[in-house]
């Protein structure tokens, strides 16, 4: 009697089957539209979300039935495909992006000011000696992308203008992110670093000892600031409730929380024509310097 | 109906040992087995189940981990590539990251991308709070989410979901195999069982079949099972039951046969009265104990009280009736009966009453035993007896017996003369309360001799100084003895104690150790007595820390008074001083004569502070005491050493001799005065150190270590040769080392060999004169110098010696002139007057040493008839400077001249001083300017050559 009690217990924890697996759909959950809102890599993708997901739920929270996602890529490389293939609703592109994304579909429906800010710095360590363009011939230079337009393009033009021959006389060092072109210096692997304001100034205040021992030698003139970009099939009502929300920002206390994490003052109205000098600049580099199209 | 199925399963069981613990056993195993294999299942499940939880919780989390970045930038290859990964994982059935918003932005099957999910599990969570979740958990599967987020935002969930088939498998084969082990355990279980059984069953079955043998009386049989285990000890303990059984059967045929024979051997006549029918059978021996046959007595009661003794007959009645009417608890009597050859023959008859239920008596039995002998022999002995007594009532020592107890069975006349105590009243008494006796000294209650003698079973004296406190509180001194008393066993049956007074005798012995312990002239304690004393004091002070002092006390005049007045007068001193202080110390102090004029005080219990005080008093007290002796009277001071007594002093001989180092100080201090003894006194222990010279002058003198010097005295007038020496002497140590005379001389004068030295340089010097003498070739000593001391000249017997050894050696005496210091004549100014004359009426001459130093008194001059006076090297040595020295030199001289005195200047070192002395007019001068001292057989040995006799 015992056995037969031991043996039906035990069997009858064995035989317990599969309870419900989950199961797929192809229909959302959510019904409201999601909007992709690419973001060129400024920063690391993590940073990038840190800074624009406030914002996307502020659009979100005032749009109805609309759902913002910001979209962070790996690097240049993987945004432009992303961006050339449409993949994105919205996009903050670089001004060079921004002239480019014309091409693909997309248009300019505002930008980001403070255009003084977009300009190419060039950092050298205090101690490193160097104090004209020509103290860099021979040496290396760290750049975040070959299309970084302010950081890279920008500084690679102004040395090409100013007596040195980028292309052969110093090696160019893409190193993938702003942060790390500046920390490239910092650590002497490179002679100089071709970046822009508001990373120097984000980096240089968390991280003091950089402050101390970089200096910014060069600074190029400015271009407008990186441009607003939206897919052309989103419905303009969308768009023009976007607009609207962003170019207000600066005037709330909640948008100002939010500028103040991009180092911006406030959003602006733009359009296609608005990026007409970056344009020029960029065919001047083109037959000065390089093609940005080329792949290094 | 359940009933008629049980019963029969239960006789079936219980009919059976074997079958109860075979199924018993089984049912055990059974039991315990289940238990243990389900609760291992039970174990095995929630180990590997919370194994399981815990993989896919680190895996979910992991994975959520990895995403972040690729999530943020919806990078799908990066997504896929990081599930790729997981994927691997044995036992992963699915891994997927979830959107925020439910979709699937990557799928371990990469076919779900893209989709969203529907299932209400799945649904929960993306409205659940962001933090790792159990979604499934089933026999089957484990499913884990973990959320994905960036800056502590959620974006979206990473799941895992492990497969549980393996633990499932795993668990099913652990019941398996305990299913099995559980049946092989009962089948094993049973079978040992069956045999365990067996053999119990076996064995028991054998004694039962063994105990129907016994019941049923078939023979001798026994149980031999061959087992030591409590079966065996079963078998063991039936057999020695069966064996006791046996032994009591024997046991009781051997005693009815041993009753017969003692009966038929005993010396005891037997009877058995029937009270019914008033019949008695008397036994064949209870005739025969009479004289007759067996039937020459017939079976009636008057067979046997005929023949009592008509005096012991109602007696026996008696004693009868009372047993049977139960009064007492058996018959006994001793009686005279009746034998056939006429004589009494006393029977001691002793019988019981057999009783019915109601207690009444309906037979009697008993037994007669012939006593004549015994009580001819008691007979005996009470005469035996009469006549110890009397013995004891006339002689004149005082004896007490006590049985063992310590109690009081007799006392002669003189016992209760002395003791006034009739032995009447004082027997059945303790002795205790007959014979008090205490310690006449302690007047503690002496232990009971009585008690001592039973306690060691030999003979005790009594302690010394046994007083016996009469009935009356007479006290009389005894001396005694107590003896144990024995049977003839050897058993100590009493005690017998002999004393007798003795109290003449002791007064006699008391008389005698006062003597001993006092000093006769002033009753007080002697010397002897005083350092017993002390000795007890030190003990007192080392073993509790007691602080006592003693006081040496040495009378600074007493010498003058025995000296001027005689030893009366000196008795006399001594006495009205002992009185005195005798009534100004306390009681608990001890005053004793040490000895001439010394008297020791002993302050018990005295802190040194106090002690001081005391002193002070006793100086004091003597100060103020004025000694009167027909027209003179004294004025008496005394020196005082005092040392203190505690753990710390030495013994008796050390404290005693600190005492009189320390009353020496006193007298050198100036005398009258105290001196307390430190131990680290440095003058002190120079005096110690004195002390240790006394043994070993006296060891130089014993060796003849001592050595004769001398240093010529030269006439200072011009033109004048006089061979005039000093003799001084020197001690040899051990080594041969030359010992000088400041070193051990003031020793030898404070510990009293000066007398011995100064004979030993008498007989030396009178030797190396006899010698000189005899030498004709060196012209003849005119005068030698020998310095005597105090101590010396206090020596009744040196005069004699000196002039025995003048005599012995032919010394002309003419020769000798002694030389005394001022302080030793007076110290002893009768002796030394009496020596210096009947010195002087031989021949001898005088010197006064030191003259100036001591007390110095011209007045002395007069008394003592010397012929020389010697200026002391005191105001010689710096005369040509010190024109005091000088005058004081001058102004001896004149005096001296004037009573006919020679002077004589000692320290003479310098031409200076010598021309000073010529042109002053001493006589003579000596020292080192002169000559120095030289041994004085070389010295002699270099004197001038007498002049050739004139042809």
């Amino acid at each position: 009697m015992w056995l037969v009690m031991l043996s039906v217990q035990l069997v009858g924890c064995m035989e317990q089957g599969n309870a419900e697996l989950p199961q797929f759909t192809s229909q959302p959950v959510d019904s409201r539209t999601i909007y992709r809102f690419g973001i060129h890599p400024l920063h690391n993708p993590t940073r990038l979300h840190e800074i624009f997901s406030p914002l996307m739920d502020y659009l979100s929270r005032h749009i109805d039935g609309a759902v913002f996602k910001v979209e962070a890529s790996r690097n240049y490389a993987a945004y432009d495909e992303k961006l050339y293939r449409r993949e994105f609703h919205l996009s903050l592109p670089n001004p060079y992006q921004t002239v480019e994304s014309l091409e693909h579909g997309y248009r300019v429906f505002g930008k980001m000011a403070d255009d003084q800010n977009f300009r190419g710095i060039i950092l050298v360590r205090k101690d490193s000696g160097i104090n004209k363009v020509a103290d860099l011939k021979g040496k290396a230079i760290s750049y975040p992308a070959p299309t970084a337009l302010a950081a890279t393009m920008m500084p690679q033009y102004y040395l090409q203008t100013h007596g040195l021959n980028v292309m052969r006389d110093v090696d160019n060092r893409y190193v993938g992110s702003q942060e790390s072109s500046i920390m490239n210096v910092f650590l002497g692997h490179t002679a100089a670093a071709a970046t822009w304001p508001p990373p120097w100034r984000a980096l240089s205040r968390e991280r003091p000892q950089l402050a101390q021992q970089l200096e910014i030698k060069w600074q190029t003139s400015s271009l407008p600031n990186n441009g607003l970009v939206v897919r052309q099939d989103v419905s303009p009502e969308v768009v023009e409730k976007v607009a609207a929300l962003l170019f207000t920002l600066h005037t709330i206390a909640e948008g100002r929380v939010i500028l103040e994490r991009m180092e911006l003052s406030h959003f602006e109205a733009a359009n296609d024509a608005t990026y007409q000098p970056v344009r020029k600049f960029l065919a001047g580099f083109a037959r000065e310097v390089r093609d940005p199209r080329e792949q290094h | 109906m359940f009933r008629t199925l049980f019963n029969p399963i239960r006789r079936f069981w219980t009919k059976s040992i074997q079958r109860q613990l075979m199924l018993g056993i089984a049912l055990i195993h059974a039991v315990l087995m289940t238990i243990f294999v389900v609760d291992l299942v039970e174990r095995q499940r929630t180990f590997l189940h919370t194994q399981a939880l815990s993989q896919a919780t680190s895996l979910a989390e992991t994975l959520a981990a990895n995403s972040t970045s690729w999530v943020i930038a919806n990078d799908i290859v990066g997504i896929e590539e990081v599930i790729a990964s997981q994927a691997k994982y044995p036992g992963l059935r699915y891994a997927m990251l979830l959107s925020k918003e439910g979709e699937l932005l990557g799928h371990s099957e990469s076919k779900y991308i893209g989709q969203y999910v529907s299932d209400t599990v799945s649904r929960g969570l993306l409205s659940a709070e962001p933090k790792t979740q159990m979604l499934i958990e089933n026999r089957s599967i484990i499913d884990v989410a973990a959320p994905v987020r960036a800056n502590g935002h959620l974006i979206g969930w990473a799941r895992v979901a492990l497969s549980q088939d393996e633990t499932s498998t795993g668990l099913a084969m652990i019941t398996r195999d305990g299913i099995v082990y559980t049946l092989l355990a009962i089948v094993v279980g049973t079978v040992f069982a069956f045999f365990m059984a067996r053999g119990l069953t076996l064995a028991l079955r054998h004694i039962v079949d063994i105990s129907g043998y016994i019941r049923r009386g078939e023979g001798h049989h026994r149980a031999e099972l061959g087992r030591v285990d409590e079966l065996g000890q079963l078998a063991d303990n039936f057999n020695l039951m069966l064996d006791a059984v046996d032994q009591a059967r024997d046991n009781l045929a051997q005693s009815e046969e041993r009753f017969d024979l003692a009966m038929q051997g005993s010396n005891d006549g037997l009877w058995d009265w029937d009270l019914g029918t008033d019949k008695v059978y008397y036994s064949p021996h209870w005739k025969s104990m009479l004289g007759y046959t067996e039937d020459e007595i017939g079976e009636q009661r008057d067979e046997w009280l005929k023949r009592l003794h008509p005096d012991d007959r109602l007696k026996a009645q008696a004693a009868i009736d009372a047993h049977l009417q139960n009064k007492t608890p058996g018959y006994e009597n001793m009686h005279r009966i009746r034998h056939k050859d006429g004589g009494w023959r006393w029977h001691l008859e002793r019988g019981v009453a057999i009783r019915d239920q109601q207690g009444r008596a309906y037979r009697m039995v008993g037994t007669n035993t012939d006593m004549t002998a015994r009580k001819q022999a008691e007979d005996r002995l009470f005469e035996e007896k009469e006549r110890a007594l009397v013995t004891l009532n006339s002689i004149g020592d005082a004896v007490i017996t006590t049985d063992n107890g310590g109690i009081v069975t007799f006392l002669n006349p003189v016992a209760e003369q002395l003791t006034e105590w009739p032995t009447a009243e004082a027997e059945g008494r303790p002795l205790e309360e007959v014979f008090h006796i205490i310690n006449e000294e302690s007047g503690e209650v002496c232990s009971n001799p009585v008690s001592l003698c039973l306690q060691d079973g030999k003979v005790v004296g009594l302690a010394n100084h046994t007083v016996l406190i009469s009935r009356q509180g007479r006290k009389i001194a005894i001396e005694d003895s107590a003896a144990p008393i024995r049977d003839k066993h050897g058993k100590v049956i009493g005690v017998v104690m002999v004393f007798h007074d003795v109290t003449q005798a002791r007064d006699m012995t008391q008389q005698m150790t006062w003597q001993a312990t006092h000093d006769a002239l002033t009753g007080l304690i002697n010397r002897y007595e005083f350092e017993r004393r002390l000795g007890d004091l030190l003990k007192s002070a080392k073993d509790h820390g007691k602080e006592h002092a003693l006081l040496y006390i040495d009378l600074d005049q007493f010498k003058v008074v025995n000296d001027t007045c005689g030893h009366v007068a000196g008795d006399e001193l001594l006495r009205q001083l002992a009185f005195i202080l005798q009534e100004r110390v306390r009681e608990s102090d001890l005053l004793a004569r040490l000895g001439g004029d010394e008297f020791g005080l002993l302050l018990a219990g005295c802190p040194m502070e106090h002690a001081r005080r005391i002193a002070e008093e006793v100086r004091h007290t003597i100060k103020e005491f004025r000694f009167s002796w027909q027209d003179k009277s004294f004025d008496v001071g005394a020196s005082i050493g005092v040392v203190q007594i505690d753990a710390y002093a030495e013994d008796t001989t050390h404290v005693m001799s600190a005492a009189d180092v320390a009353c020496y100080a006193a007298k050198d201090l100036g005398r009258n005065r105290i001196h307390v003894y430190e131990p680290n006194d440095t003058d002190l222990q120079q005096r110690r150190g004195e002390m240790q010279w006394v043994s070993r002058i006296n060891e130089a003198l014993a060796e003849d270590r001592l050595a004769l010097y001398c240093q010529a005295i030269q006439p200072t007038l011009a033109g004048h040769h006089e061979l005039h020496f000093e003799v001084l002497v020197r001690m040899l140590d051990s080594a041969g080392g030359l010992v000088p005379p400041a070193a051990f001389i003031p020793a030898a004068e404070r510990y009293n060999l000066m007398p011995a030295i100064d004979r030993w340089v008498v007989r030396k010097i009178c030797g190396c004169i006899q010698q000189q003498l005899c030498d004709k070739s060196v012209q003849p000593l005119d005068t030698v110098a020998i310095n005597l001391s105090g101590n010396t000249l206090g020596d009744e017997d040196f005069l004699g010696f000196v002039k025995q050894q003048l005599e012995e050696f032919s010394v002309p005496p003419a020769v000798i002139c002694f030389e005394i210091t001022e302080t030793a004549a007076i110290a002893n100014l009768a002796r030394a007057n009496h020596f210096m004359r009947e010195m002087k009426q031989i021949g001898c001459r005088f010197a006064l040493d030191d003259f100036g130093s001591g007390l110095s008194s011209f007045a002395y001059l007069k008394n003592l008839p010397v012929d020389y006076l010697k200026i002391d090297g005191s105001f010689i040595k710096d005369m040509t400077q010190d024109p005091i020295d000088c005058a004081m030199v001058r102004s001896i001289n004149e005096v001296g001249h004037v009573m006919g005195i020679k002077t004589i200047a000692e320290f003479v070192e310098d031409d200076a001083t010598f021309k000073l002395l010529q042109d002053i007019g001493v006589d003579y001068a000596q020292g080192f300017g002169i000559e120095r001292p030289s041994p004085i057989l070389q010295r002699f040995a270099a004197l001038p050559k007498r002049a050739a006799p004139s042809r």
